[in-house]
C-alpha cells in the first residue's frame, strides 16, 4: 500500500496528510479526518448519501480518488452553518420536515446546494432532476421539494 | 374538540433534526470507540451445503487479525433473528444457530473476522478455508412442498413450516357462498420487497469488563437485549444495547442481523467491533419483508353488495428460518376481517421453507397483501352488479362497535366515509370516474381507481404490548423525556414531547427525549413496530405526564394554601381556576423540589406503565390515477391521493411525512420494487441499489396525503397510529386504476410492463378468439 502526501481545504481548513494512492475521498473525509457527517450507503455511485463539493460542486466521494482532489476546496455538511448559525437549506429541511432518519441528508443538503448555486429559482420539475441520484427512502420527497423551493423563493 | 390545545397540533420542529441536518447525528455507521475493530463476514456461496470444516489457521495468521469465528465458538443455543417471539406467550418458531452445520441460503455466514482495519479483515475473509458439501436446493413453494424435494431442516417434512391453518374463522361460509348473488375470486402474487434504508445494516458490540454492549439499529431493543443473551448462552442483564439515530427501519431493525456476529468477534477479540454491511450484503442478508407469496382469495355479495362471505388462503414462502412469515400470514388474516361486515369469514395460513434469504417484517406487515387481493375483489365485484366502487366501500365498511381484527375486539372510531369524501374530490373522481366499462382510446390512457383499509394502532391484543415512558424533572422546570421507541426518523419522539408539555402546561422546549437510547436506562418497552409509536407509547408518556402534573399540583397547593384541584398549568404558570391572577411559576416549584430548604428535596421522576387493549384502528381511502401506455406497458400514476383518518395529528407535519414516505415505498411495491432470486442457484440477482431500484425524485409523481382528524376515544389527545398506513393502497388502487384504463385486472406485483403487456395481449387475444 502506498502513501503519499495529501493536502485538503476541508470547510475552510487547510489539512496536510498522507494517504493511501487508491484511497477514495469518502475514505479520507470520513476515516481520517473525522467528516462523520459524509455518510455512505451504495458506495457505487447510486444514492448520493455521500455528496461533497469540491471547488463548488457536487461530487459523490464514494467514486472520487482522494489524490484526484488533493490541493482542493472541499466542503462537507459539516461546513455548511456559520457558527451555530444553520444554512438557509439546513433551516428550510427541519422547518419542513424534510427529514426522517436523516442518513440521506447531509448528501441531500450538499446537492440542493448545488442545484441553488446552479440555479437559484427551480421550478419543482428542475428540482426533481436537480436531485434525482440522491436517494431517500424515508420522506415521500414531497417535503424535500417544499423545503428546496422554499429555499428558493427566499424563504429562511 | 375539548379546549383549546397550545402545543398538541402545532407543526413543530422534530428536536434531532437540527443534528441530523449538520451532520452530527451518530448512527452505527458513524460511531468509532477506541481500538475498534473492523468485522468482516464470510457468507456462503451455496443455497444448500453441509459446512464440512472451516480452516482458519491462514487466516489466523494474518498480522492485524483480532479473531475469527466460527460455528466452534458459537455456544449452539437454538434462537432467532425475530426477536418478536417474545411478544407472544408461546413465542414464534426458533430454528436459527448463529453458525449452523448446513448452510441454507446464499449469503448465509459461515465464518467472521475482527482485524484493526477493512483492508486486512477482507483479505483474513478471502484466506479462510470452507469445505462445502453441496446439497440440492428449492426455490419456490411449489417445488419445496413436493414429494422427494430437498429438506431445508430436517425436522419439517416436505418442508412444511406450519400446515393450513384456519384461524379467526366465524359464520358458515358454504352456506353465505351458496344464498351470494356474485362470487368473485383469485389467485395472487406478491413480492418480497427489502426495507432498504439508507444506512445498510451494522452494529458495533464491545465486550469489556464481563459486559457487552451492542450499538444497534433495533427497533425493539429491550427484547433485542434477551435474543443477544439467549444466542450467546450469558445473562441477559450482562447485555446493555444503546441505539444511536438509525438510517433504516421500516420493521428492519424488528429482527437482528449483524449482532450476534459482532458479539462473537468482541467477545474473542476483547476490543470492541464494527460489522457495518455493503449494500450488497445488506439486500442478501437482511430479511425482508413478509413474503406472502400466494392470497388466494374468494368473495360473495349479494346483489346490492351486501358481503356474505369470505374465504382466504395465505401461503408464506419462509425461506430459509421462520423468521415472521406465521406473523406476517396472521396479520394479513386477521387485519382482513377488519375492513368489510362479511356474514361470515374462513381463512388459513400457511408457511413452508425454500432456500431463499428468510423474511422479518416491512412496513405493511402482512396487511399489504390481504388488502391487495381484497381491494381489487371488491373491484371486480361493484363492476359485477354494477355499483359505485366509492358507494360499496362507505356502504359495508365496519363501523364503530363492529368487529375488529382479533377476536372480541371493537372498533373505537372510523373515519373512513369522510376519508373517501376527501380523497375522492382531490382525486377529481366525479370528472375522471366513468362508470364501468367506459371506452377509452387511444395508445395511452387514463384511468382512476380506489382502494380501502383499516389498521391498527399496535398490535394489542394478539401481542403484548407492555410499554413504559419516564419523566424526569429538572430544577428549572424542563424534563427528560425517557422512553424507547427506537430512533428510526418517525418524528415520534416530537409527537411524545408535545403531549407531555400538552398536559403539564410546560413547552415543547421543556421537554427533552433522550437520545441515543440506552436499555441500562429505559423501562422496558416493547419499541416500534405495528404502527405502536404514537398511540401506545404516547399513551404511556400521557399517563406519567398527567402523574408529574399532580405531584406540581400538590407541592403548588401548599405553597399557594389552595386545594390541588383548584389549580391548572398553562404557559408554565400554575394559578388558581378561579383567580388567575394568584399563582406560582412553574420553574419555582421545580426549583423548590431539587433545593428545598424545609426538608422537603425530592426527584420527581415518573414512570408510567401501559398495556394497551383497544387496537384504535385509524381508516384510510386510496386514489390512483394512471397512465397506461398500451404499447411498452409503462404504467406512469399520474397522482396519487391517501386520505387517512389519524383521529388528531399531534404533529401534522411528522404525520403527513409518515404518509408520504410510505406513498412512495408502495408505489415502489406496486410497479417495480422486487428481489429476485435466481431459480438456477439462489444467488441474488438484485443486490444494489443499481438492480433493486427504490423511487428516485423521478418516481415521484404527484402525491398527497390528507388528514382526516375526528378524534379516536382512546388515544392520546384522541391520536391514532399513521407509520405504516401511507403504503397499503397504492397497489390496489393503481391496480384498479389500471383496469380502469386498459381494461385488464392484474394479479401479481410488481406490476411491470411485462406484465402489464402480457396481459393486454391476452385480453387481445381472449376477445378475438
Ligand atoms: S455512497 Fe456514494 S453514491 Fe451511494
Ligand atoms: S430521511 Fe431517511 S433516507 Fe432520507
Amino acid at each position: 500500500m502506498q502513501k503519499i502526501p495529501a493536502t485538503f481545504f476541508v470547510n475552510g481548513d487547510r489539512y496536510d496528510l498522507m494517504i493511501d494512492t487508491h484511497a477514495l475521498l469518502l475514505e479520507v473525509l470520513r476515516d481520517d479526518l473525522g467528516f462523520k457527517g459524509v455518510h455512505e450507503s451504495c458506495g457505487e455511485g447510486d444514492c448520493g448519501a455521500c455528496t461533497v463539493l469540491v471547488d463548488g460542486v457536487a461530487v459523490l466521494s464514494c467514486l472520487t480518488l482522494a489524490a484526484a482532489v488533493r490541493g482542493k476546496e472541499i466542503v462537507t455538511i459539516e461546513g455548511l452553518a456559520k457558527g451555530s448559525d444553520l444554512d438557509p437549506i439546513q433551516n428550510a429541511f427541519v422547518k419542513h420536515g424534510a427529514i426522517q432518519c436523516g442518513y440521506c441528508t447531509p448528501g441531500m443538503v450538499m446537492a440542493a446546494k448545488n442545484l441553488l448555486n446552479e440555479n437559484p429559482h427551480p421550478s419543482r420539475e428542475e428540482i426533481k432532476k436537480g436531485l434525482a441520484g440522491n436517494l431517500c427512502r424515508c420522506t415521500g420527497y414531497n417535503k424535500i421539494i417544499e423545503a428546496v423551493s422554499d429555499v428558493a423563493k427566499g424563504g429562511k | 374538540m375539548q379546549e383549546e390545545l397550545r402545543v398538541v397540533g402545532k407543526r413543530v420542529p422534530v428536536k434531532e433534526n437540527f443534528d441530523k441536518v449538520q451532520g452530527k447525528a451518530d448512527y452505527c455507521a458513524t460511531i468509532t470507540l477506541p481500538g475498534m475493530l473492523v468485522g468482516k463476514l464470510l457468507h456462503s456461496p451455496h443455497a444448500h451445503a453441509r459446512v464440512v470444516s472451516v480452516d482458519t489457521s491462514r487466516a489466523e495468521g494474518l498480522q492485524g487479525v483480532k479473531a475469527v469465528v466460527t460455528k466452534k465458538d458459537d455456544p449452539r443455543k437454538i434462537f432467532t433473528w425475530n426477536v418478536m417471539t417474545y411478544q407472544l406467550p408461546d413465542g414464534e418458531p426458533q430454528d436459527q444457530y448463529i453458525f449452523d452445520d448446513v448452510v441454507r441460503y446464499v449469503g448465509e455466514p459461515v465464518a467472521a473476522v475482527a482485524a484493526v482495519n477493512e483492508e486486512i479483515a477482507k483479505k483474513a475473509v478471502d484466506l479462510i478455508e470452507v469445505e462445502y458439501d453441496v446439497l440440492p436446493a428449492v426455490f419456490s413453494v411449489e417445488d419445496a412442498v413436493k414429494k422427494g424435494a430437498p429438506r431445508v431442516h430436517d425436522t419439517a417434512e416436505n418442508n412444511i413450516g406450519a400446515p393450513p391453518t384456519p384461524v379467526f374463522c366465524y359464520g358458515d361460509v358454504e352456506k353465505d357462498f351458496s344464498e351470494s348473488d356474485t362470487i368473485v375470486e383469485g389467485v395472487f402474487s406478491t413480492s418480497k420487497q427489502s426495507q432498504a434504508g439508507l444506512e445498510n445494516a451494522g452494529c458495533v458490540a464491545e465486550w469489556r469488563n464481563g459486559r457487552l454492549t451492542v450499538w444497534s439499529q433495533a427497533q425493539l431493543p429491550h427484547m433485542t437485549k434477551r435474543m443477544i443473551a439467549q444466542a450467546l448462552d450469558i445473562p441477559e442483564s450482562t447485555v446493555r444495547v444503546i441505539q444511536p439515530f438509525a438510517g433504516t427501519g421500516f420493521g428492519a431493525g424488528t429482527d437482528l442481523c449483524p449482532e450476534p456476529y459482532a458479539c462473537l468477534l468482541t467477545m474473542k477479540a476483547g476490543a470492541p467491533v464494527k460489522v457495518a454491511l455493503t449494500r450488497s450484503e445488506d439486500l442478501r442478508m437482511r430479511f425482508t419483508r413478509e413474503h406472502i407469496v400466494r392470497v388466494e382469495m374468494k368473495m360473495g355479495v349479494k346483489k346490492d353488495g351486501t358481503p356474505m362471505a369470505l374465504k382466504a388462503k395465505y401461503t408464506g414462502d419462509a425461506g430459509a428460518y421462520m423468521g415472521k412469515i406465521l406473523s406476517g400470514c396472521g396479520v394479513a388474516l386477521a387485519s382482513n376481517i377488519t375492513e368489510y361486515e362479511f356474514k361470515s369469514m374462513y381463512q388459513e395460513i400457511e408457511a413452508i421453507y425454500t432456500h431463499h434469504l428468510a423474511c422479518g417484517a416491512m412496513r405493511g406487515f402482512g396487511g399489504m397483501q390481504s388488502t391487495f387481493a381484497r381491494e381489487i375483489l371488491v373491484d371486480e365485484v361493484c363492476e359485477k352488479i354494477g355499483m359505485n366502487p366509492i358507494e360499496f366501500r362507505k356502504k359495508y365498511h365496519r363501523g364503530v362497535g363492529g368487529l375488529g381484527w382479533f377476536p372480541d375486539t371493537k372498533i373505537s372510531s372510523c373515519g373512513l366515509d369522510a376519508c373517501l369524501d376527501v380523497g375522492a374530490e382531490r382525486i377529481g373522481w366525479k370528472g375522471k370516474w366513468q362508470g364501468w366499462g367506459a371506452k377509452k382510446e387511444g395508445i395511452r390512457r387514463r384511468g382512476v381507481g380506489v382502494a380501502a383499509m383499516g389498521w391498527l394502532s399496535g398490535a394489542q391484543p394478539m401481542l403484548l404490548e407492555h410499554t413504559n415512558a419516564t419523566l424526569k424533572f429538572n430544577s428549572d422546570g424542563t424534563c427528560t423525556l425517557i422512553g424507547s421507541p427506537g430512533l428510526l426518523g418517525q418524528g415520534v419522539l416530537a409527537a411524545h414531547c408535545q403531549i407531555a408539555a400538552e398536559v403539564l402546561g410546560i413547552d415543547y422546549d421543556d421537554v427533552r427525549p433522550l437520545t441515543p437510547q440506552d436499555t441500562d436506562i429505559t423501562g422496558f418497552d416493547i419499541g416500534t413496530h405495528a404502527s405502536r409509536g404514537c398511540y401506545c407509547i404516547g399513551r404511556a408518556v400521557e399517563k406519567a405526564a398527567q402523574q408529574a402534573r399532580e405531584l406540581f399540583l400538590e407541592r403548588a397547593s401548599k405553597k399557594l394554601g389552595v386545594a390541588a384541584d383548584a389549580l391548572d398549568i398553562k404557559e408554565r404558570r400554575i394559578f388558581c381556576k378561579d383567580d388567575p391572577e394568584k399563582g406560582i411559576e412553574f420553574r419555582e416549584i421545580a426549583q423548590d423540589t431539587i433545593y428545598s430548604f424545609g426538608k422537603d428535596c425530592r426527584q420527581i421522576t415518573v414512570n408510567a406503565t401501559i398495556e394497551p387493549t383497544e387496537f384504535a384502528p385509524p381508516w384510510q381511502a386510496g386514489f390512483a390515477e394512471v397512465e397506461v401506455d398500451t404499447e411498452t406497458g409503462v404504467v406512469e400514476v399520474i397522482k396519487m391521493i391517501i386520505a387517512h383518518d389519524i383521529g388528531r395529528a399531534i404533529n401534522p407535519t411528522v404525520v403527513e411525512g409518515q404518509l408520504e414516505g410510505g406513498q412512495l415505498q408502495g408505489i415502489g411495491f406496486a410497479l417495480f420494487e422486487d428481489i429476485i432470486i435466481s431459480s438456477e442457484n439462489g444467488v441474488n440477482l438484485t443486490d444494489s441499489f443499481n438492480k433493486y431500484k427504490i423511487a428516485s425524485m423521478l418516481d415521484c409523481p404527484d402525491h398527497e396525503a390528507l388528514l382526516v382528524e375526528l378524534g379516536d376515544p382512546t388515544g392520546p389527545f384522541s391520536a391514532k397510529s399513521c407509520g405504516e398506513s401511507g403504503i397499503f393502497l397504492q397497489a390496489p388502487a393503481i391496480a384498479n386504476a389500471i383496469y380502469d384504463a386498459v381494461g385488464i385486472r392484474l394479479r401479481d406485483v410488481p406490476m411491470t410492463p411485462e406484465r402489464v403487456l402480457a396481459a393486454l395481449k391476452n385480453k387481445s387475444s381472449t376477445q378475438t378468439n
